[in-house]
């Protein structure tokens, strides 16, 4: 028979207390077990703990997930989350009745000159400013005004809520509904707002970082967030909502276009349900929907698929979801935690008279930041909102190849990153 | 490997045959649950998991290969799910938990049938229960799911290695020395543990 030291059989316990030892084994082990004390107890106390975990009961499934699951099945048979869809209008703009208007970013200089703003700082005049910088040998792009946004040139500045990673990591993510998402089909947008610009200057700082390159956007998978489910869709009385809204006295919540928290909130989830598809389908024409019926003009196709990128970059290549952060009925102002598998970043919805504004720092500089950087492949690795959102520092990684060429398995470990800043022009 | 009845349902459901899907979910709804239980501690989180779990397996029927059971299949979904969550909730600080939940919640979780011969060494083994799946959170993950999988949800080791898609010597060192690990914890914390 073997003989088998402690060492050895405190390596092969899980299997003697699973039987799943060979026979000599097995009897060695027993062997030893009777003699020594120590094991002996070891291994009593393990078959203890085994046991109290085996008959720890199955816990039932709630019966509330039926009804939820039902709605999310009905809802993923209807609507398929393929790449191929929703080319044509999304299916919550197929409803008439509910006409939510979805502003992203900016209210148009005619809609402040209606007076009918809330909330929106004046950011006219922008210019890039070049500067050496620390190495002396940046490149610098110059931009007169607004010449690649035709509209507005204003701009929300990014509220002190929007600081990424750093505010989101210091919340309790208290969730109100678990942040579950209601779809529902809404009526035609109006439009109305432009992305702008600021100026920039650029400093190259050579780090030593780990070498991820994040994987392809088609990694990702069609999980719109996991928690979408179907509301049945019902419209209201078809009147015509904006001017019924516009002639509403309640001035208490400013003007709104929204005749109700409900409607309001329906209209962010909506919102919110396709923003999150076309990020995790990668439907830069759903994406583009989304923000074209916001009335951001200055989005081209490639700026539709550049922040995508940024998004990829800076979430994370994986299923991207949301949940709510705070909302403030009376006002009809809430935030949402968009949440990736490195960061997450802040969204912010409130009412206008238009609808609802959207403030995302990614949306809504995106596209300056890919201005700048122009050819150059680069990698977003972070971003901060500092001064109350008069700069915006992006820290970019120069890469000599696309992000998804995953054979760039460099050796060093140093990176060129560069940062470059948005500010705010007086 | 997927039996005739259960490969007629999954041609099926890849048709989109609503009911067969049901049909084919039923059978490992509560198991599924229950790990995503044991992974995220509370019930709205373990919820969303089995939902989003559900959701990825319809979308993605079509590109099961059969080669393992389907209940395996979908067991893997979840847990990689979970895996998801707990990395984005860990971004937040989440500090949720179920042991620091009201008392009906412990109640529920850890309430064990009264197999004793006394009420007191029931209670003792309760209470001895709910400290073990305390010490679990202590575990490194790839420790806790192992310990989840295999002695509480009494997966088999080859059932392990199709899950967690590692190899059988990776399953049983690894149940080895998260069980070895889970008694060290136990008695750090009250060295008359097993007395």
């Amino acid at each position: 028979m073997k003989i088998m030291t402690c060492d050895k059989v405190r390596e092969i316990m899980s299997y003697y207390l699973d039987k799943t030892l060979q026979l000599d084994e097995m009897e060695a082990m027993g062997h030893h077990l009777l003699n020594c004390r120590e094991c002996r107890a070891e291994a009593e106390q393990l078959e203890e703990i085994i046991g109290l975990l085996h008959r720890v009961p199955q816990t039932p499934v709630p019966d509330r997930f039926e009804l939820e699951w039902k709605r999310a099945i009905k809802k993923e048979i209807l609507e398929p989350k393929s790449k191929g869809r929703g080319r044509g209008k999304p299916p919550w703009k197929a409803m008439s009745g509910i006409a939510a208007v979805l502003v992203v970013g900016v209210l148009s200089l005619a809609m402040m000159q209606d007076g009918l703003r809330s909330g929106v700082q004046d950011m006219a005049g922008y210019s890039v400013v070049t500067d050496a910088g620390e190495n002396g040998n940046m490149a610098h792009t110059e931009r007169g005004g607004d010449a690649s946004t035709p509209d507005a040139l204003m701009l929300q500045t990014p509220d002190d809520s929007t600081k990424g990673d750093s505010e989101s990591s210091s919340l309790s993510g208290n969730q109100d509904n678990s942040g579950r998402v209601v779809a529902k089909e809404a009526g035609t947008p109006s439009y109305g707002s432009v992305y702008g610009s600021g100026e920039g200057q650029y400093k190259t700082t050579t780090y030593k970082g780990t070498n991820s390159k994040p994987s392809t956007l088609s990694d990702r998978n069609g999980a719109a967030g996991g928690q979408i489910e179907s509301a049945d869709s019902t419209s209201q009385n078809g009147e015509d909502k904006k001017t019924a809204v516009i002639l509403d006295g309640d001035l208490s919540r400013g003007s709104s276009y929204f005749s109700s928290e409900d409607e309001y909130n329906e209209a962010c989830a909506d919102w919110m349900s396709q923003y999150l598809e076309a990020i995790n389908t990668n439907d830069s024409a759903l994406f583009s929907d989304i923000i074209a019926k916001a009335g951001i003009n200055g989005y081209t196709t490639d700026m539709v698929s550049t922040v995508l990128k940024l998004y990829g970059d800076y979430l994370g290549y994986g299923t991207i979801t949301s949940r709510p952060l705070r909302s403030n009925p009376s006002k009809m102002e809430n935030s949402y935690i968009i949440e990736g598998p490195l960061h997450n970043f802040q969204l912010s919805m409130k009412t206008t008279a238009s609808g609802i504004q959207v403030t995302e720092t990614l949306l809504n500089y995106g596209p300056w930041l890919s201005d700048q950087m122009s050819d150059t492949p680069y990698v977003l690795s972070d971003y901060q909102v500092q001064k109350g959102g008069a700069e915006i520092v992006f820290k970019v990684e120069l890469t000599n190849s696309q992000p998804d060429n995953t054979s760039d398995t460099s050796n060093s470990d140093e990176k060129q990153v560069k940062e470059i800043v948005w500010k705010k022009t007086e | 490997m997927v039996d005739l009845r259960e490969r007629e349902l999954i041609t099926r459901a890849k048709a989109g045959d609503e009911s067969c899907f049901e049909q084919l979910i039923i059978g490992c709804k509560t198991r599924a649950y229950n790990i995503a239980l044991r992974y995220m501690r509370n019930e709205d989180d373990a919820l969303d998991v089995l939902q989003e779990s559900f959701i990825k397996v319809f979308r993605h029927l079509s590109s099961f290969k059969e080669e393992s059971s389907f209940d395996t299949w979908v067991y893997r979904i979840v847990v990689n799910t979970c895996n998801d969550m707990l990395r984005k909730n860990s971004n937040l600080k989440k500090t949720d938990s179920l042991y620091q939940c009201s008392g009906d919640d412990d109640e529920r979780m850890t309430e064990l049938p009264d197999k004793s011969p006394t009420p007191e060494e029931a209670l003792e083994q309760k209470e001895k229960a709910q400290l073990i799946l305390k010490a679990l959170e202590r575990l490194t993950p790839e420790q806790k799911e192992i310990v989840i999988l295999r002695d509480i949800q009494g997966f088999a080791y080859e059932e392990i290695s199709e899950v967690l898609e590692c190899s059988l010597g990776t399953v049983k060192s690894r149940i080895n020395r998260a069980r070895l690990r889970l008694r060290e914890i136990l008695l750090e914390q009250n060295r008359n543990f097993f007395v």
